[in-house]
């Protein structure tokens, strides 16, 4: 119990530090880095433990996006994909549910639930996340083009480090 | 209590979801610019739409394009009196070269909506940056004997909002025609026909009934129109600045025709008081 809690702590200060320290420095592709973001601390979202009250989650989500925004000099724009994001993730764990339903004592890890299963529930969920950030960025939909561009490279260049993340580290929780 | 928490498990999600996403989008239009940028365009055409439609239903339809059309020649005549232009002359040696170019245009609107109730009163005109208006522009009042109305405050292409000078964040800068002393004008909030004025030293000496004008010291105005008559004056024990009621010339409750003021020099200004800050 306790060290899922420590797990967690340790994880939402580590990501946060990662994001505004080292990922958001990163930039590449030149004229086009706008639409080449690292955005990776949705993963503190995506691996919260699954016995946790929804609730609960949509307020992390908000704590978490708030304390980005403060580095990003956005107030509430990562925020409000936070809150959206921990607000959907029940909807996404019950359409990936597997036979037999979710051992709610776990996280929804790699190690716990497989390649192809956390592949598909961790796509899902960083996709949501950076299409409503980015929508919400825009605050239009008129350059709706570019914003589902902006999505799917971001998308790309952040999934891969969360697969090495799970793949290197492989965390039961 | 315990049908509490069961609440909260159930429907707490939810509840926070809608509070926490409203706290969210509050945030992002007061404090990012690009964001409160198109929040107020779209705000401004959708409620200058519904007001536009509803003043058009409630006015008389040939009317209203007779004193468009006046309106717009009055702007021109305007823009030909002495205190539109920017006199450039100067005397060199003996010779006397006098020029005058144009310093302020003007450009006429219809009021589509207006209060003088609140606090902070705001109006809304049928122009906007499709005809040429930009925020921080001053606007007079149409007909009679003239008068001031506010400063835009945000522009979409069809409309503008216009903060009232019956606003406690509007400050004029006015000056008392007979002396030339200058203070600011503001609202408390009271009557829609006085203003307060500010900041003229207790030793200026002047009468009740003198003429209130602009003093031209903003680019928002030009200088000399007549604002208001002085109503009442007193000096509050230890101050030394008189406390200065103004009548004011126009009723605020009544006008329906304004124009905007455009300053052809307002960048020539602005370059110059860059100059300051960098300094």
């Amino acid at each position: 119990m306790n060290s899922i809690v420590t797990t967690n702590i340790v994880r939402f200060i580590v990501f946060v530090l990662l994001q505004v320290l080292v990922f958001k420095g990163i930039s590449f592709g030149g004229e086009w880095s706008g639409y080449f973001n690292l955005i990776v601390y949705p993963i503190f979202i995506i691996l919260l433990p699954l016995r946790l009250p929804h609730f609960l989650i949509v307020i992390l989500g908000f704590v978490l996006g708030i304390s980005i925004d403060l580095f990003y000099d956005s107030l509430g724009v990562h925020a409000s994909a936070c809150v959206f994001l921990a607000f959907i993730r029940p909807v996404i764990l019950a359409v990936l549910a597997p036979q037999g339903g979710y051992n709610m004592s776990f996280s929804p890890t790699k190690a716990r639930f497989g390649n192809t299963w956390f592949l598909i529930y961790s796509s899902a969920m960083l996709f949501l996340h950076l299409f409503f950030y980015f929508s919400v960025e825009a605050f239009t939909f008129y350059h709706i083009g570019q914003i589902f561009l902006k999505t799917l490279f971001t998308f790309f260049i952040s999934m891969i480090f969360i697969i090495v993340y799970q793949f290197s580290l492989n965390p039961l929780d | 209590m315990r049908n509490l928490i069961f609440l909260l498990v159930k429907y707490g999600g939810v509840i926070f979801f809608i509070i926490l996403e409203i706290v969210c989008f509050s945030l992002i239009v007061k404090n990012n610019q690009k964001q409160k940028e198109i929040y107020d365009s779209t705000n401004q055409r959708l409620t200058g739409y519904f007001y536009n439609n509803w003043d058009n239903m409630t006015h008389w339809w040939g009317m209203s394009s007779v004193a468009d059309s006046l309106a717009t020649e009055n702007a021109h005549l305007r823009a030909e009196l002495k205190n539109a232009q920017f006199i450039s002359t100067i005397l060199k040696d003996s010779a006397y070269n006098e020029a005058s170019r144009q310093r302020y245009t003007f450009i006429q609107a219809r009021i589509v909506s207006n209060s003088v109730k609140n606090n902070n009163n705001n109006l809304r005109i049928s122009r906007g940056t499709d005809h040429g208006i930009a925020p921080h522009m001053g606007v007079i009042a149409s007909g009679g004997q003239g008068g001031i109305v506010g400063i835009t405050t945000a522009t979409s292409p069809s409309h503008t909002r216009v903060m009232s000078i019956l606003n406690r964040n509007s400050r004029i800068s006015v000056e008392i025609e007979s002396n030339k002393e200058f203070g600011s004008l503001v609202w408390r909030a009271n009557d829609y026909d006085k203003m307060r004025l500010e900041d003229i030293p207790k030793d200026v000496v002047f009468s009740v009934g003198d003429t209130i004008q602009t003093s031209g010291f903003s680019s928002m105005f030009p200088q000399g129109i007549i604002v208001g008559t002085i109503d009442t004056s007193w000096v509050e024990s230890g101050s030394n600045v008189h406390t200065i009621d103004v009548s004011l010339i126009n009723d605020l409750r009544k006008i329906r025709y304004v124009y905007v003021v455009n300053d052809l020099l307002k960048e020539d200004i602005e370059i110059i008081e860059e100059d300051l800050e960098n300094e």
